[in-house]
């Protein structure tokens, strides 16, 4: 060996000083390598498990925002249809009333046209009566003459015998 | 003893004949009443024909405006 140009002392020194290195690496930078590498493992496994939980929470959120929607759609079809219901049955109503109206204005305009026709005959014939007894009493003025005139005095004065005193 | 008062109205003058009778049928008609008749004749020309007849607040229509005014209402 030493022929060869190596020492074992050298050698062995030298494997006595990686023993020591190795010692001193094992314990000095392995551990917290180690550690360092494990607490980042353990961080990334963490942040994924929060990920997931994040995610499944971002999805129960979402299904949940959906279902929300669904009711409120559903809910807004329900209040339209309830409103057209009731939209129709109201239009219906003031169509009803407006009718029941139009025939009372209706009825009353022909009591009131029978009534003006009415009143208006009666005060036609009221003036026809007038005009019929003027012009008799007109007639029978112009035609009475002296005989006939004594004939009606005549008859009169026998009346008067037959009137209760 | 009181008076009744009577008046005649006639659509035209009355002769003396007339009046003279009309007196007369008054008098038969009012004797039970035994009052003295005060007459008094008008003429009144409106009622085209015939006598009317006040005796007091009693009146006695004979005239041919009298028929003629129930006529009208009757019909009226």
């Amino acid at each position: 060996m030493e022929k060869l140009g190596i020492e074992v002392s050298l050698i062995a020194f030298q494997i006595v000083n990686f023993g020591i290195l190795m010692f001193v690496l094992k314990k000095v930078l392995y551990k917290p390598v180690v550690n360092a590498l494990k607490a980042r493992e353990e961080n990334l496994a963490l942040a994924e498990k929060r990920e997931n939980e994040a995610k499944e929470k971002l999805e129960g959120a979402d299904a949940k925002a959906k279902k929300i929607l669904n009711e409120a759609e559903q809910e807004k079809r329900s209040i339209l249809d309830n409103a057209g219901k009731v939209a129709l049955a109201k239009e219906k109503e003031l169509i009803e009333k407006a009718e029941n109206r139009a025939k009372e204005i209706v009825r009353k305009a022909n009591e009131e046209v029978q009534r003006q026709l009415k009143a208006s005959e009666k005060v036609a014939e009221k003036r026809a009566v007038e005009i019929a007894m003027a012009l008799t009493k007109k007639v029978l003025t112009d035609a009475l003459n002296g005989k006939a005139q004594k004939d009606l005095v005549d008859s009169a004065v026998k009346k008067i015998a037959k009137v209760k005193a | 003893m009181n008076k009744i008062k009577v008046k005649i109205y006639s659509a035209v003058e009355l002769d003396t004949e007339q009046k003279s009778l009309i007196e007369k049928k008054l008098a038969d008609l009012l004797k039970g009443k035994k009052k003295e008749l005060s007459i008094k004749f008008s003429v009144e020309a409106d009622l085209i024909g015939g006598l009317l007849v006040e005796i007091d607040e009693k009146v006695i229509d004979l005239s041919i405006k009298g028929e003629l005014d129930k006529l009208e209402r009757l019909i009226s």
